[in-house]
């Protein structure tokens, strides 16, 4: 197709070291006249996008992050850990041959079904699949032992992605789908876990395993490196400080001088450090201070070095630590935690050559500051995706069950009589991976103890109010850690992540430029097999570091190799050997994410092929030209008619969320006629918006009236809203499950009452006790007549024990007071303990009322101001009367031209019976109708050119003075509407600590008078006021004061008189209102040891 | 006194449609087709949507408005 996906992720350097490149090359090479030419037309390259999608689909990165590890990642954490041994007997074993992921399914008496995701949606279930293993093991002990072999024994559930390769969803078509009860246009990507949709939202992070210069708020240059290895990661920091550079590992207790490492690693000469790092004199001279150090310090030998490490060790208070000798601590401190990514064993030449690498870039860095690092470099960064995460959790969740199947074994296995013959196997099924997995990814609280990882918030809850949030949910990046707020270099934008991130979808305030969103046609790497790519290159020639001597290593005349971080070696043709592998690599021999960079400044070449970098797609050009050509672009155009967009399967939206809402069972907001919008643009066919629109097309007048549109309010026209503009449906969920207890009781449910008190509540019910669908309901009216037993501990009860006491424990309707609802759909099911669970959907549909909020799709937000009749409304001379009247103050200010664009492009398409498009800078390649144009249709359709009508007042009939802009605009309707926000209290529910009024509206709190309302109040004097809205109306309390002491006493109702717990009298005692808060803070001082004492003035008058 | 056991009602299968007939402690699955998730069928009572009798329609919300 000539599309090649270029690995965009250049290693470690910004765009300014790239910039200075360009501009020292020599002026010759560069062809001015050519890069000035004008560049072809963007029109051409459009039509791959909708292809590249449909490859891609929207959400491929979390599908192909699951699949890695499903297929790959898990092998891999089992052959790593493939064998339990008996300690006792090391003959007996259990041995992983395999293990692998199954299809998702569920297990319900002993019998094996296929589950489809709406399914576990609807019955609270986990969408989750068994996690298979091949093994053999010894069964039986002594001199009875058989070797077993057994294939598919089930260890565990893995909760299943949808749409990935366990999921039955994949590859299926719109019929098959529909079937299932899913959405064709439903991206997947998310988990069902315990019926509610969870996604693992995206990690970002500093890469590993890379080098990184940065400047400290000293000053200091640091290079330091975060590894990680599959048994360890640490961090590398060296710093260069005073002109001396130094070694900074967690595990030194001090700064260790950099040449003293260098020593204990086995490089006692200073010369050959010196030609390491280049032979340079400048190096040299940053260098001699640090050669100096460790003179003075007397370090000539590599043992010297070694005692010098030791006494520099952190101490650590273990009784195990001190036998061991200290000396090979060292040793396996730099082998193992010291630049844990370069793997050596005793030989630590590949540590210092890594170590002069890191002086050369420091040095470099103080040389030229523009060859520091960006941190904030997208290049730079490595994003964490779904599949790692569970690959963590899973490898901690696996070992943690091995070791527990070991003791388990041993434990049997030390008893001296055992009734049946030993077996491991039996061990392997139990819950312990599937409800680790569960409970983690449902709580979203990860907390891995074995990788020092305790991060809450990891999963969410996907996001459904509509199909766009949705799929903006799942490209959203998370940051990993708290960012200091005043360093705005996180924040802002950077010029790599064009193609990449999104630089509009962040969200405002606190988390502004923290969270991103990923590109539309963005991906992220999963991880690639390094063994192949490593021996390839040593093909292409690279000479290998072992056989390179120190002066060797940055010869003029070659470039160092890294291969995803650490240094393969060096290569005599950089650009040779890059070519060759990008050949490789569109040929399809390596992986094409595989990324392939010469950076001539750092003399080296990059390769990645690690997990978590970004990516987007690049046209290969040739010298400038490239190579995707017209008739490239003729096949997918003439091709086939399902060379079309890729959601373009032309069927009218029904709905706004998914096309199946309506067999969902959650909370929802629906509209009630959704509609297509009049103008769209490219993208939004894309991504599918225009099957599932949410918002209608209403005729806007942009003009002022009746003076309740000020502030970006909005008039609205009655008859509108009685045809159905902005009506919607909240679709409430309410469930109730029958419980067993400890003693064998049930909850059950009673026939409702058909007359007394509660026979009111219980309208709804049916015979069953549970309410009937169409059914009328009202606020605290009865859902399911529900009774608990009294008793649920102690003795058993049989079942046909009927004359346990019960009592009512119904579940109720709580909706706004005054609207009534309608029950919409009710379901029964059994929960995982085979619990009868019940389900209420109710339905309430609301028509828009002053106060309600609308949005264009312009960020053009305003509420409704007033609905005005439409007998009062200004139409045109055709008749058209808009449905609402927007502010002409909205424009000025906020220059939302696209938002004029859009209402001549509606009123055009509306009027020639073609939809409009009015894609961002789309008008030069025809993907975009330009305003010109739509004004000559305006004209042609008896309009006027500029969108103005002639408009009569509905009120005087009077033509208006002015033309009137009228036209269609898309309308929102948003979710905050005022009926759940609308709230007073008069006296109500108080907290019980401190007997101020609750907060908030879900428990009918008070309003609260603020620091700053008390502070007007103060300012105003109207002390009165203030005494009754902070004690009165809050928390009024009448305490009992001795007069001797001061200190608070209490009432004594027996004496009839207050009296003082430390004076033993009531003698002396008084009444004083404080406010309940206040005598709080008294007693809880006084817990502290502090006496506050009342001594008040007047009484000591009198 | 003690409520009589509640008496079979009709449910439909989420799958196939079919009616089935529950009685208390049953487990919930479809006879037919062993689909475990049922749906009540709705209401045969006349629903009174206070539109015959202008005299009920609540007016206290401020808004009289009925739509259901």
């Amino acid at each position: 197709m000539g599309v090649a996906l270029d690995s965009s992720v250049d290693p470690p350097g910004n765009d300014k070291q790239r910039f200075t490149n360009a501009r020292q090359a020599p002026q010759s090479a560069i062809d001015m006249e050519f890069l000035a030419a004008p560049i072809k037309s963007a029109k051409d390259k459009f039509a791959l996008v909708p292809e590249f999608l449909k490859v891609r689909g929207l959400v491929k990165q979390h599908l192909d992050s699951f699949n890695y590890f499903v297929n790959t990642g898990i092998k891999k954490i089992v052959r790593a850990n493939n064998r339990i041994e008996s300690e006792i007997d090391p003959t007996i074993y259990l041995e992983f041959k395999d293990i692998y992921v199954d299809k998702a399914s569920v297990m319900s008496m002993g019998k094996t079904d296929d589950i489809s995701p709406n399914t576990c949606r609807l019955s609270d279930m986990t969408y989750a699949a068994p996690i298979k293993v091949d093994i053999v093991y010894i069964r039986g002990s002594h001199d009875r032992k058989e070797k077993v072999e057994r294939k598919g024994v089930t260890i565990g559930r893995m909760p299943i992605m949808l749409q990935s390769c366990c999921c039955t969803l994949l590859g299926k078509n719109e019929a098959e789908l529909a079937k299932l009860g899913e959405c064709p246009l439903d991206p997947g990507g998310y988990f069902i876990i315990k019926g509610n949709e969870k996604v693992l939202l995206m990690q970002e992070q500093l890469s590993k395993n890379r080098i990184i210069i940065d400047m400290d708020k000293k000053g200091n240059f640091n290079a330091s490196v975060t590894s990680s290895s599959e048994r360890i990661k640490s961090k590398t920091v060296i710093q260069m400080e005073n002109q001396r550079i130094y070694l900074i590992l967690n595990q030194f207790a001090k700064k260790i001088p950099i040449m003293v490492v260098m020593k204990a690693l086995g490089m006692t000469s200073d010369q050959e450090v010196v030609q390491m790092v280049g032979r340079d004199p400048r190096y040299g001279a940053l260098l001699m201070p640090s050669l100096e150090d460790c003179a003075k310090e007397g370090i000539y030998t590599q043992e010297q070095a070694l005692d010098y490490l030791e006494s520099k060790l952190k101490r650590f208070n273990f009784s195990g630590s001190s036998s061991e000798k200290d000396s090979a601590r060292v040793m396996k401190l730099l082998r193992d935690v010291f630049l844990a990514n370069v793997m050596c064993q005793n030989d630590f030449r590949p540590k210092c050559v890594y170590v002069a690498v890191m002086l050369r870039r420091i040095m470099d860095a103080v040389l030229n500051k523009d060859a520091m690092d960006d941190k904030d470099y997208v290049g730079n960064k490595r994003i964490e995706l779904s599949g790692q995460l569970i690959s963590l959790l899973f490898e901690d969740l696996f070992k943690t069950m091995i070791t527990d199947i070991k003791k388990i074994g041993d434990n049997i296995l030390s008893k001296r009589s055992r009734s049946s013959a030993f077996d491991f196997a039996q061990q392997l099924t139990s819950d312990r991976i599937t409800n680790g997995l569960e409970r983690t990814l449902s709580t979203g609280n990860f907390n891995i103890k074995r990788f020092k990882m305790d991060s809450k918030g990891m999963s969410q809850v996907l996001f459904r109010l509509s199909y766009i949030g949705c799929l903006g949910h799942m490209t959203r990046v998370k940051p990993q850690f708290e960012k200091t707020r005043k360093v705005s270099g996180p924040r802002a934008l950077q010029p790599s992540q064009w193609g990449m991130l999104c630089p509009c979808d962040t969200p405002e305030g606190e988390q502004c430029g923290l969270v991103k969103n990923l590109s539309l046609m963005a991906h992220v790497t999963t991880d690639e097999e390094e063994g192949p790519l490593m021996s390839l290159c040593k093909c292409l020639g690279i000479e290998g570091l072992e056989i390179l001597s120190a002066e060797e290593v940055h010869s003029p005349y070659s470039f160092l190799v890294f291969f995803n971080g650490n240094i393969l070696g060096k290569h005599k043709k950089p650009h040779h050997f890059a070519n060759a592998l990008r050949k490789l690599r569109r040929a399809g021999k390596i992986g094409e994410f595989v990324s392939v960079f010469v950076n001539e400044k750092q003399r080296s070449v990059y390769i990645a092929s690690d997990g978590g970098r970004v990516c987007r797609p690049l046209v290969i050009a040739d010298k400038g030209v490239p190579r995707v050509k017209e008739h490239h672009m003729q096949e997918l155009k003439d091709g086939s008619p399902r060379n079309t967009y890729q959601c373009a399967m032309g069927k009218q939206a029904m709905g706004n969320i998914a096309y199946n809402q309506l067999q969902r069972m959650d909370m929802l907001y629906l509209l009630v006629y959704p509609q297509r919008p009049l103008l769209t643009t490219k993208t939004i066919e894309l991504v599918g918006f225009d099957k599932l629109g949410a918002g209608q097309n209403a005729t806007v007048a942009v003009m002022s009236y009746s003076g309740y549109d000020i502030e970006d309010a909005i008039v609205m026209n009655k008859a509108s809203l009685d045809r159905g503009f902005g009506r919607c449906i909240l679709m409430k969920k309410f469930s109730g499950t029958l419980q067993k207890y400890e003693n064998d009781a049930r909850d059950r449910i009673a026939r409702p009452y058909r007359d007394g008190t509660d026979a009111g509540r219980m309208r709804a019910l049916d015979n069953d006790g549970l309410a009937a669908p169409g059914e009328i309901i009202r606020n605290n009216d009865i859902l399911m007549n529900k009774q608990v037993p009294q008793v649920t501990r102690g003795p058993q009860i049989s079942p046909s024990q009927l004359n346990i006491p019960y009592g009512n424990a119904p579940v109720s309707y709580k909706g706004p007071h005054g609207e009534s609802c309608v029950v919409d759909k009710v379901t029964l099911s059994s929960d995982k303990h085979n619990n009868l669970c019940s389900k209420f959907l109710i339905r309430h549909t609301r028509r828009p009322e002053v106060g309600d909020k609308f949005s264009s799709r312009h960020g053009q937000k305003g509420v409704c101001g007033t609905i005005v009749q439409q007998e009062d409304f200004p139409f045109s001379e055709r008749g058209i009367c808009p449905d609402l009247i927007m502010n002409p103050h909205g424009f000025p200010s906020r220059m939302t031209v696209g938002k004029m664009i859009e209402l001549l492009g509606s009123k055009a398409g509306v009027s020639c019976g073609r939809f409009h498009y009015g894609s961002a800078f789309g008008e030069p390649s025809g993907h975009a109708d330009k305003v010109e144009d739509i004004s000559e249709t305006l004209v042609r359709m008896g309009f006027s050119y500029d969108g103005k009508d002639l408009i009569y007042s509905g009120i005087t009939g009077c033509p208006l003075q002015a033309y009137i802009f009228m036209g269609p605009i898309y309308y929102q309707k948003l979710k905050h509407m005022v009926l759940d926000k609308m709230h007073a209290r008069g006296s109500g529910p108080r907290v019980s600590l401190t007997r101020q009024p609750t907060e908030g509206k879900a428990r009918n709190g008070g309003l609260r008078v603020g620091e700053m309302e008390r502070d007007c109040l103060i300012a105003y004097g109207a002390s009165m006021l203030l005494y009754e809205r902070l004690m009165l109306s809050s928390d009024p309390f009448e305490v009992h004061v001795c007069k001797e002491c001061g200190l608070l006493g209490y009432y004594s109702h027996k004496l009839k008189t207050g009296i003082c717990s430390s004076c033993k009298t009531g003698d002396k005692m008084y009444t004083a209102k404080m406010p309940y808060a206040c005598k709080l803070l008294i007693q809880e001082l006084q817990s502290m040891n502090i006496v506050p004492r009342i001594k008040p003035e007047e009484l000591e008058k009198e | 006194m003690d409520p009589p056991p509640p008496e079979a009602v009709y449910y439909i299968c989420g799958d196939c449609g079919m009616e089935v007939q529950l009685k208390s402690n049953d487990v919930i699955q479809c006879r037919e087709c062993g689909y475990r998730i049922l749906y009540k069928k709705r209401t045969r009572r006349i629903i009174d949507f206070g539109l015959t009798n202008v005299d009920s329609l609540d007016y206290s919300n401020g808004r009289g408005s009925r739509i259901f």
